[in-house]
């Protein structure tokens, strides 16, 4: 089981609608995906036409005394999805008391049955540093996702990278000469840890938002789905040569 | 009666009459003929009967090309040559699909015992390499008297076979020996196999040509005499260029590019010469904006444009692209002399070279430059001439990297088999040449057409080395048509021949004996002009005029000919099969023969005559056509070759019957020379040209991005200097006259490009790009004609040599090359071989029933 973790540099990266897609490409691979969302703000279900009222999710089910996987969603033979689920403001004390927990997700998906799912992809929220926390010690990819602009480059600046980190370039438009630059500039800087490919800016990619789906299912033929068809092989062909 | 009877038949015979003349276009006479035979079979035979009806219907399958012709006269003989070509041949049956798939047949013992003969002669070498490398390691230090014994034995003893006087049957039975070793030998991978098969090769031509020498002229008939000494001119001219050609491609180096130091301080500075003299901007643009985006620091490359047409466009363009622009007063010494002016305004310690027309990749300084500060005394570094436009051969055959062209041979071969031999020499055009080097040897070599290949020699003779680095690291474009690429050629030949005559490399000082014979190759590659006449014509000797030119029997002549050009087209397979398909050098020579062999000689005799001709480059060929003109030797040949075929008929009819096997060798020698000829006329008719800029045919990941936000991947197909053509992978993603931005990767940068989409078919799209900055100009350069891949990839889809293969193809381009020249030929010429075509019988296929 690999669990790759993807989390933006900063908000607005992208980074959800890239994990959506990850998800439905590596599973139109043949690979059994588990897709979990850690994000309180609960939005990366709308990528998978998730009912808007619905408010079921793993830590919903444990605010009301359940256990985190049984708010599942089935999408197809080889893709599940867990939702992060609507919290009461009133209980939100309570839930992080029982949940925060380093260990909790590792030993989470340490549960699960060893062949139940060849990849768990987790959309970790850019700014909630308990869920970055308990995300690091689940997993053993960490997609950074950032945009090529000023902010993420002065943000890159500060980061320290760990090991199996690796940084992906979401939304690139040649057309910027200042997307350019920077991607010229990143890869002379960044380039041991940067993903040898990156995902371009394409419409497709906020229409497939607009009518609840990945961009993978919704435009099969536009460029940021095949550029995720690619990345899911660079993540097929890294974990052949080291699995884990 | 009568009138009731003259209503009732006259009608259905005037219908039919009038079919025949109207509807089929029956003259009045066979319209006649044919309603009276039509008559006569109504009645006589029952023909509304089902048989008759039944063949009525199907008849016209066997007969189809009869039954769409006007009705003629001489049908009926037509009809019986099909009736009789039928009965004779099988018509041909398309194989059933189902049957090789079904049962999957165990191979039968022969096939089994041939797979394993073959597999181990394959891994022949790779067993033997360890025993072969344990002895390298035996002590280094003995010395070298034993080799030289075994070589002078080895010597004596091919003396002995090559002069050894053999009667018939001893002779068959030596060539069925050594032509048993060829054929195992031929199967081992490796070079040591190559050596054994060159060995056995000049075996054979060395004894041929003894024998030919002390056995096979008449001394007593002046006719034969002088016939037979010409033959045996051109056949000691082939022998040499054989042994000379093994000699010079025994063992290619494949030198490898040296890495430059880390530290980019220690690079030297360079001065990339662009000489141009009167190509339009659009040609010298691309050249100069790839020369702009080669990867070398920026402080130690200065980049030239070498203008002898003194034009205000190119001094603009120069000027505005920020390079140097260096004109003179005059023009003496064309090339060179441009060069040479250059080199006083110039201080840079290397110099590289490209022709207006050659694109570099950015690679090629880093590539070619570690040689340079590895040895100190290179003088030059030559790289292949590429060409990403087809070659007046590829074109008018439509034959572009189906196989390799007429270049690759020289450049994948020859320059790297001289270079072990440190006698690879300079082209003119994507190289590098040592400042200190040029001037010890006083600038460009001048005195001669060929200006590059003579500076190299000097370089030589002065104690430079030389290297060649087989790896493609820039782009051009080819001659657009026949007669250019004549000339050019013509231009080559008279320069080597010139330098032949000037500095014979033969002669005087510094070069070591390979050099020598590598320069007397190249330079006698050229004078290939008569002796390939000779060959073209040398049957018609015997068969026009009756001279015994090979004063033999007929049989002795098989016995030493035929394991002669068995032996030698094997070995030259197998040496250059990857580089030149068997038997395409005899087209190649019979093209430039007739054009070669004057001004080879005149330069010959005076070799300070003549003037040099630019090769013209960019240009149209307006409409398909024929070049009657400079086919009309060719055309020539052919006329006295089917001369010779009649007379050749004749001699069997009428001519004594001990001369039968005579006139039978020399016929099929006769059909040889008309298929080499017809491929030389199915060159001449010209295809067209009709884009004003050369597109590259490519496949490489692009995409589109639209006005609107969406992006596609999509495949470039091919690229030209303003514009691409792209596949999409669905229909209507763009819309025609669509403003898009084409992305464009070169590594893993990124590049866009604004662009107009000009027409769309399907999942076709055509795009128009806007005018682009002089850094996006770069930038699309680097991404298209300066892709170091895009090239170098070429040379994966082409086919390797078969020479069976190669000979039908070269049998089906001769017979293409008289079915053009009937195309292209005037009506009067045309209509009487149309009418004599028309008895030609056709080949049937009988499709099964129940198939498709």
């Amino acid at each position: 089981m690999n669990v790759v973790a993807m989390q933006g540099l900063r908000g607005g990266t992208g980074a959800s609608s890239v994990v959506a897609g990850l998800a439905e490409a590596l599973s139109q691979a043949g690979e059994a995906v588990l897709c979990i969302d850690l994000d309180p703000r609960n939005l990366l279900r709308l990528h998978f036409n998730h009912a808007w009222n619905d408010t079921r999710g793993w830590a919903r089910a444990r605010q009301e005394g359940g256990t985190w996987h049984e708010s599942a969603f089935v999408l197809g033979s080889q893709l599940h999805f867990l939702p992060h689920g609507l919290l009461d403001d009133t209980d939100h004390q309570g839930c992080g008391t029982r949940d925060d927990d380093l260990e909790i997700w590792q030993q989470r998906l340490a549960a699960l049955e060893a062949d139940a799912y060849r990849w768990v992809l987790i959309d970790v929220p850019a700014h909630a540093l308990d869920a970055q926390r308990q995300a690091r010690r689940a997993a053993d990819t960490w997609l950074l996702v950032a945009q090529a602009d000023p902010a993420c480059h002065a943000l890159l600046e500060a980061h320290t990278v760990r090991v199996g980190e690796y940084l992906l370039i979401n939304r690139l438009a040649a057309r910027s000469a200042l997307q350019s630059d920077l991607h010229a500039l990143w890869q002379r800087q960044h380039g041991d840890w940067l993903v040898p490919l990156s995902i371009h800016r394409d419409e497709a990619m906020f229409e497939a938002l607009a009518h609840k789906r990945g961009v993978v299912s919704y435009r099969p033929d536009s460029l940021a789905s095949q550029d995720i068809h690619r990345l899911a092989a660079w993540l097929l062909a890294q974990h052949e040569v080291s699995p884990s | 009666m009568s009138p009731l009877l003259r209503r009732n038949l006259m009608r259905p015979l005037s219908h039919h009459y009038r079919a025949l003349r109207h509807k089929r276009g029956a003259g009045p006479l066979t319209a006649s003929l044919l309603t009276l035979l039509w008559l006569l079979g109504w009645g006589l035979l029952r023909l509304e009967s089902p048989a008759w009806q039944g063949l009525f219907a199907s008849h016209g399958h066997a007969f189809r090309h009869l039954h769409r012709r006007r009705p003629g006269l001489a049908d009926p003989l037509r009809y019986l040559i099909q009736i009789v070509w039928l009965a004779v041949l099988r018509p041909r049956r398309p194989r059933p699909h189902q049957a090789s798939a079904a049962r999957p047949r165990t191979p039968s013992w022969a096939k089994q015992a041939w797979e394993t003969y073959r597999e181990t002669l394959r891994t022949l070498p790779r067993r033997l390499i360890p025993a072969a490398s344990r002895r390298i390691e035996a002590p280094s230090d003995t010395s070298s008297w034993p080799l030289l014994a075994m070589g002078a034995l080895a010597a004596m003893l091919m003396l002995l076979v090559i002069t050894q006087p053999f009667s018939l049957a001893a002779q068959a039975v030596f060539v069925v020996l050594l032509w048993g070793i060829a054929l195992i030998v031929r199967r081992i991978p490796g070079r040591l196999a190559t050596l054994v098969l060159i060995v056995l090769s000049i075996t054979v031509s060395c004894r041929y040509l003894w024998w030919r020498y002390t056995s096979t002229l008449n001394w007593n008939d002046p006719l034969d005499m002088g016939c037979g000494l010409l033959l045996l001119g051109a056949e000691t001219y082939t022998w040499l260029i054989l042994i000379l050609g093994y000699f010079q491609t025994i063992w290619p180096l494949n030198r490898r590019p040296v890495p430059l130091p880390e530290d980019t301080s220690r690079w030297p500075t360079i001065d990339l010469m662009i000489p141009t003299y009167h190509e339009p901007l659009d040609v010298v643009r691309p050249t100069v904006l790839a020369a702009l985006g080669i990867d070398w620091p920026s402080d130690k490359l200065r980049i030239h444009l070498l203008d002898d047409g003194r034009r205000d466009a190119l001094h603009e363009f120069a000027r505005s692209v920020g390079i140097n622009y260096i004109t003179r007063s005059d023009n003496r010494h064309a090339k060179a002399g441009n060069l040479n002016h250059a080199l006083t305004v110039t201080d840079s310690e290397f110099l590289a070279v490209f022709d207006c027309d050659h694109v570099p990749q950015r690679s090629f300084l880093q590539m070619t430059l570690g040689w340079f500060l590895k040895e100190p005394r290179l003088g030059m570094l030559q790289t292949p001439h590429h060409f990403f436009s087809p070659d007046p051969f590829e074109r008018n055959l439509g034959r572009f990297r189906e196989m390799p062209n007429e270049g690759t041979l020289f450049y994948g071969l020859v320059q790297d088999g001289n270079d072990l031999w440190n006698a690879s020499f300079f082209c003119g055009s994507c190289a590098v040449l040592r400042r200190s080097a040029l001037e010890a040897i006083g600038g460009f070599a001048v005195e001669t057409v060929t200006e590059d290949a003579h500076t190299s020699l000097r370089l030589h003779r002065h104690g430079y080395t030389s290297a060649y680095l087989r790896l493609p690291q820039a782009a051009g474009l080819a001659t657009e048509s026949l007669s250019a690429h004549i000339g050019q050629r013509i231009r080559w030949a008279r320069g080597m021949v010139q330098i032949f005559r000037l500095d014979n490399p033969l002669l005087g000082r510094g070069l070591s004996l390979s050099q020598r014979l590598c320069y007397v190759n190249a330079i006698l590659h050229f004078l290939a002009g008569i002796p390939r006449l000779i060959f073209l014509t040398a049957p018609l000797a015997f068969l026009l005029l009756h001279a015994y030119i090979i004063y033999a029997p007929a049989l002795a002549i098989l016995l030493y000919v035929a394991p002669h050009m068995f032996h030698s087209g094997m070995t030259n397979s197998r040496i250059q099969g990857r580089y030149r398909h068997s038997f395409w050098s005899e087209i190649y020579d019979a093209v430039l023969a007739w054009y070669i062999a004057r001004p080879t000689t005149m330069a010959l005799i005076n070799p300070r005559k003549g003037k040099f001709n630019v090769t013209a480059k960019g240009g149209l060929v307006g409409s398909r056509y024929f070049d009657w003109t400079i086919s009309r030797p060719y055309l020539l040949l052919i006329l006295l070759n089917i001369a010779g075929v009649v007379a050749g008929g004749w001699r069997l009819y009428a001519g004594p019957t001990d001369e039968i096997p005579t006139v039978l060798v020399s016929l099929g020698w006769t059909l040889y020379n008309l298929m080499i000829l017809g491929g030389a006329v199915a060159i001449a008719a010209e295809a067209r040209q009709v884009r004003r800029h050369h597109r590259v045919q490519v496949a490489q990941d692009a995409a589109v991005a639209r006005e609107d936000g969406h992006t596609f991947p999509c495949i470039l197909n091919d690229y030209a200097e303003a514009g691409v053509g792209l596949s999409l992978p669905q229909p209507g993603l763009l819309e025609a006259d669509e403003t898009i931005t084409l992305l464009l990767r070169r590594g893993r940068q990124e590049h866009a490009f604004k662009a107009r989409v000009v027409n769309l078919n399907d999942t076709r799209a055509g795009l128009a790009l806007a005018p682009m900055s002089l850094p996006q100009h770069i930038a699309y350069i680097q991404c298209t004609f300066a892709r170091a891949d895009t090239w170098t990839l070429w040379r994966d889809d082409i086919a390797e040599d078969r020479p069976m293969q190669s000979f039908r193809d070269i049998l089906g381009l001769g017979l293409e090359g008289y079915h053009r020249l009937f195309l292209h030929a005037p009506t009067s010429v045309r209509r009487p071989l149309d009418w004599l075509g028309s008895f030609l019988p056709r080949r049937v296929t009988i499709t099964p029933v129940g198939g498709r």
